[in-house]
């Protein structure tokens, strides 16, 4: 995110006219529905203006009263309505399950902004149910997922997940039939340390939804969540953000969330990124709302994390490694803490037999005799994430499949996809146990 | 012991050097398509660890130069008694 200015420029005019008509009132309202309607096809409307469609079914007597459209919207409603039914209901019974062993459930997004929406499930459509457990729960939260026959997205192991992607990424996708369940162990994608989530979860406000005890982030929480999630990745320039931060400051009121997502977003690293984004919000419809916010965030100054990360893309902005560096540090982990928890990521640790040795292979600069060392007195230096089958003459190993890699890839390796795996980071291990008649043979 | 097998470069061709058991046995130029590879491990080389480790690096540009990221992208791999039989074909190996 560069500057305001920019990303209001990368919202189409026509998706910024649809937000003024399902966000603004009277006048201003039926001024940009007219617009919009005079500028798209209703049968060719993009995927995230479809998604604020059905915010104007209750308010279509006053924003189109004579528009031939309201029988297509009022069916987008429907459709809204049961889908987010029938993905709470699909997930409701695991979410229910995690709670009974005692693991800690935080709504995000979708189900989370229920309240926000009035408890209408038809107003915002979800897609999936988003929860988030904390990273001390995470691994017997995958556990109650894998019995209870969710599946990851993209093909993934399980067995990945626990050993490749917990330390890298904020959350993974699971399917189970129609259910869609996005499971994080950090609400954000860029502040991924260890203590990254303990302010969120410290300042969780509980809310019943269906009859379940949920918990969701603090509303200031929920707004920086909504915001770093919206306009960062492949998200941007989707709008719902733009919708979704509106109805939580209106709900709550701008003033009483200013002081703490000032502190939250200077924390995570994100003051310049919730500063440009709220402005884009004035800009769109009306500045007005968001002022105090902006007012409070601009007697912050941005931490030396932040500062140094800059806000470009990999590869165009700070070095990559500052860039992870920094995903460690922020939310209250600190540097150092940070700088170890990377050192421990880029090294695979958890996936080498000795984390002494790991680390002095890493220290002396990967000199072969350290490993010859550790092998020597402790065996193995590298570990799969799966025991891997002996192989023998005419093995053959498809490193396409995610069940492969589980199996034979040691560290450094990232993510089975069709073109291969992928290596990452300075070294990549493969564990081969020969069978004994191949090594016998020679 | 020979092990066959394809990989590829991400982005641009790169020299990647395999270790075997923690032992240099090959310097091999990978391009950004498939690149078939055959490695021999010596026996001697092959025995000393079990199980056998690969281990995959960048080679230096110079003497005193960065390694840089492996960036491989690995996709089969097979297995073979030695060099030349029939199994280093169907990993796509061409000698």
């Amino acid at each position: 995110v560069i500057g305001a200015a920019e990303l209001v420029d990368n919202i189409p005019f026509d998706r910024r006219l649809l937000l003024r008509a399902v966000l603004l009132d009277g006048d201003a309202a039926r001024t940009a529905w007219q617009a919009w309607r005079a500028m798209v096809v209703i049968d060719d409307v993009d995927g995230p203006s479809q998604r604020l469609l059905p915010l104007l079914a209750r308010r279509l007597s006053d924003v189109a009263p004579d528009d031939p459209v309201r029988s297509l919207i009022r069916g987008m409603y429907r459709h809204a309505w049961v889908r987010s039914h029938r993905l709470w209901s699909d997930a409701r019974p695991t979410l229910q399950t995690l709670q009974d062993h005692g693991i800690g459930v935080l709504l995000l997004k979708g189900a989370a902004l229920l309240p926000a929406y009035g408890g209408d499930w038809g107003a915002r459509p979800m897609y999936d149910i988003d929860a988030l457990v904390s990273p001390n729960d995470i691994v017997r939260a995958l556990d109650v997922l894998e019995q209870q026959g969710w599946t990851a997205e993209y093909d993934m192991t399980f067995a990945w997940i626990r050993e490749r992607a917990l330390s890298r990424r904020h959350g993974w996708g699971f399917l189970n039939g129609d259910g869609r369940l996005d499971l994080h162990w950090h609400a954000l994608s860029e502040s991924l340390g260890s203590g990254a989530d303990d302010s969120f979860w410290a300042a969780a406000t509980p809310f019943v939804i269906d009859e379940f005890a949920a918990l969701g982030l603090a509303p200031a929480d929920l707004v920086l969540h909504l915001i770093v999630h919206g306009i960062s990745g492949f998200n941007a320039p989707a709008i719902q953000w733009v919708s979704d931060v509106m109805h939580v400051i209106r709900r709550h009121g701008a003033t009483a969330i200013a002081d703490r997502l000032a502190s939250q977003a200077r924390a995570h690293g994100e003051l310049h990124t919730v500063t440009v984004a709220l402005e884009a919000i004035g800009r769109i419809l009306d500045p007005v709302p968001v002022a105090p916010l902006l007012e409070r965030l601009s007697r912050e100054r941005p931490l030396a994390v932040e500062r140094l990360r800059g806000d470009g893309p990999p590869g165009h902005g700070a070095p990559e490694a500052l860039r992870q560096l920094a995903q460690r540090a922020v939310g209250g982990n600190g540097i150092a803490r940070g700088m170890v928890e990377l050192v421990h990521d880029r090294l695979d640790v958890p996936l080498t037999s000795s984390r002494g040795y790991a680390l002095a292979y890493a220290a002396s600069g990967r000199a072969s005799p350290v490993a010859r060392l550790a092998r020597t007195r402790v065996g193995e230096f590298s570990r799969t994430p799966s025991p891997p089958p002996r192989l023998g003459a005419g093995a053959t190993l498809d490193f396409t499949e995610p069940r492969t890699l589980d199996e034979y890839g040691g560290p450094g390796w990232g993510r089975p996809e069709p073109e291969g795996s992928t290596t990452r980071g300075g070294e990549a291990r493969l564990v081969l146990p020969l069978d004994d008649t191949l090594l016998a043979a020679m | 012991v020979t092990v066959a097998l394809v990989v590829h470069a991400r982005g641009r061709p790169a020299t990647v050097e395999i270790r075997a058991n923690e032992t240099l046995v090959a310097r091999v130029a990978v391009a950004t398509e498939p690149t078939p590879v055959e490695i021999a491990v010596p026996g001697a080389i092959a025995r000393e660890f079990s199980p056998l480790e690969l281990t995959f690096r960048r080679a230096r540009r110079s003497r005193f130069g960065r390694r840089g990221a492996v960036a491989l992208r690995l996709l089969r791999l097979v297995v073979v008694d030695r060099a030349g039989e029939p199994t280093a074909e169907r990993a796509g190996v061409s000698r």
